[in-house]
């Protein structure tokens, strides 16, 4: 079977080809076209920029997926969540071509799609034989949560960010230093060379009898400390960086672990955009390792920020759950900003 | 215009509430405040007034809207905008905010409303709050217009 996928929910138009063939895949296209260098103008996202480049971008994608109407058998794309504007773009799109060639359309989850992106690894291969239960850490600019999966499509969220999300708490923190956009990479950057314990900083609700995280009490004491200083020298940055790090990652970690053990999952998996970051896959990973019997999954680098590929992979799997439920999806299916997991 | 001092979350607990209580419908909160000063927190104990539970940040996604579920209330819905990210006003169009304020039955949270000020000119019943954070406690200046 073969996928062609698009992701348009925030900043990245993406399109990609997906073949699966039983256990095994292949990925014929992974198109993404990033719009970092017109934010980085501004700062931040601006929704309207964002909208009118993924209409200028989706065409030009899909001509070079080089993809006709007998080349697919199903279309996946994100319905949510994300920026309204920039989600119907994605949508229109998929829902005209559903029309025109008459094949499924799948929505997909962002956040599912994220998680998903777990069973593949590298460019061709075998689909990974992850077991369950699972626990997953989905941590980007807009979520943080640890979900359950109990199948490759049953996912049950056990905790979540009551605040900020850690994605934006490293952006915040970024511009509390003056470091620019997008921040989070710049700290994790900064925090390679920074000592992580020079600033005690908090870890929010580490010891909570429950799954949920805080960041906004961490991002606010960052700024305690900085307010404290005198001159935020570049030493000052890198110090700052890795002990808001090390708090940040100490606290995901104790909580995804300490989930693991309630769930007894026998698999771990990392996702979202923040699992890019290195010392989270690391420090995770050594937990994870420490555990009998459990083994840890990340996703490949270039499936950790938005793309199509896992949207693609994410399709499949709820294609094949349920495939009468998608063949005239495209009169139904809406985008929506805040869908849930 | 009046000044409050929040020595810690409790005193912005009570803060929420005296603003709650003259609430009618159609109201707007603008917030102005550095990082962390305690805009969103400040929202929360606003939702947990109208037992909205679960209010986060809405930083990436820009405005999210939430329904208060009680047939006494007049008011149904609180939105949640923040324009951190934001950098023209009518950015703020294409998200559909429009619908809301002065909506009779909704009522509009801003952050970092400051950044909108002269779009906001054409709005009415508009609270502007602005917090201080100092080292111990913060000053919330309150001025209605
Ligand atoms: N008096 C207070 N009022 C509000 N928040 C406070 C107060 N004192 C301490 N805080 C803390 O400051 C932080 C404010 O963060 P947040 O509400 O995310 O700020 P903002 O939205 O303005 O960036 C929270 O962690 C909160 O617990
Ligand atoms: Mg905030």
């Amino acid at each position: 079977m073969k996928i062609l996928a698009i992701e348009s929910s925030c900043d990245e138009t993406a399109v990609a080809v997906l073949e699966v063939n039983g256990q095994n895949y292949k990925v014929l296209a992974n198109l993404v076209s990033s719009q970092i260098n017109i934010h980085k103008k501004y700062g931040g996202i601006v929704p309207e920029v964002a909208a009118r480049k993924h209409v200028e971008n989706i065409i030009p994608l899909l001509e070079e997926a080089k993809i006709t109407a007998s080349d697919i058998d199903i279309i996946g794309v994100v319905n949510g969540p994300g920026l309204v504007t920039s989600l119907i773009v994605g949508l229109e799109t998929a829902k005209t071509l559903s029309l025109l060639w008459q094949k499924p359309l799948v929505p997909v989850n962002h956040i599912k799609a994220h998680i998903q992106a777990n069973w593949l690894k590298g460019d061709s291969g075998s689909l990974q034989n992850i077991l369950f239960p699972a626990i997953s850490l989905i941590v980007s600019g807009g979520h943080t949560s640890l979900v359950s999966l109990s199948d490759k499509c049953k996912f049950k969220v056990v905790g979540e960010t009551r605040d900020d999300a850690v994605g934006e708490a490293f952006d915040k923190v970024a511009k509390l230093l003056d470091l620019g956009y997008p921040g989070g990479p710049i700290v994790s950057q900064k925090a390679i060379n920074g000592d992580p314990h020079k600033y005690k900083l908090p870890r929010p609700m580490i010891d909570a009898k429950n799954f949920e995280f805080s960041f906004s009490g961490l991002k606010t004491a960052v700024r305690y400390e900085i307010d404290k200083i005198k001159t935020i020298d570049d030493q000052v940055i890198q110090d700052m960086s890795a002990s808001f790090q090390q708090a940040a990652i100490e606290v995901l970690i104790k909580k995804t672990i300490k989930a693991t053990q309630k769930y007894k999952a026998k698999s771990v998996l990392l996702g979202g955009g923040v699992s890019a970051n290195n010392e989270l896959r690391l420090q995770l990973e050594k937990a994870v390792d420490e555990l009998d019997g459990v083994k840890f999954y990340q996703p490949d680098l270039e499936l950790t920020t938005d793309n199509a590929l896992m949207v693609a992979i994410s399709a499949y799997f709820e294609y094949s759950e349920n495939k009468a439920k998608y063949v005239n999806a495209w009169k139904k299916v809406k985008v929506n900003p805040n869908l849930e997991i | 215009m009046k000044k409050y001092i929040c020595k810690n979350e409790k005193d912005t607990a009570e803060l929420a509430k005296i603003l709650v209580k003259k609430f009618k419908g159609g109201e707007i909160i603008a917030l102005e405040g550095d990082l962390g000063a305690g805009k969103t927190t400040l929202t929360q104990y606003i939702g947990k007034e109208y037992k909205i539970k679960k209010i986060t940040s809405p930083t990436f996604v820009l405005m999210k809207v939430y329904a208060i579920n009680n047939a006494q209330c007049t008011i149904k819905n609180i939105v949640h905008v923040d324009c951190y990210r934001l950098d023209e006003v009518q950015e703020l169009f294409y998200l559909g905010i429009e619908e809301y304020l002065n909506k009779p039955d909704t009522i509009v949270v801003i952050e970092w409303a400051d950044k909108i000020k002269k779009y906001l000119k054409n709005f009415k019943k508009i609270t502007w709050i602005k917090i201080k954070i100092k080292k111990n406690y913060r000053i919330l200046e309150i001025k209605k217009t």
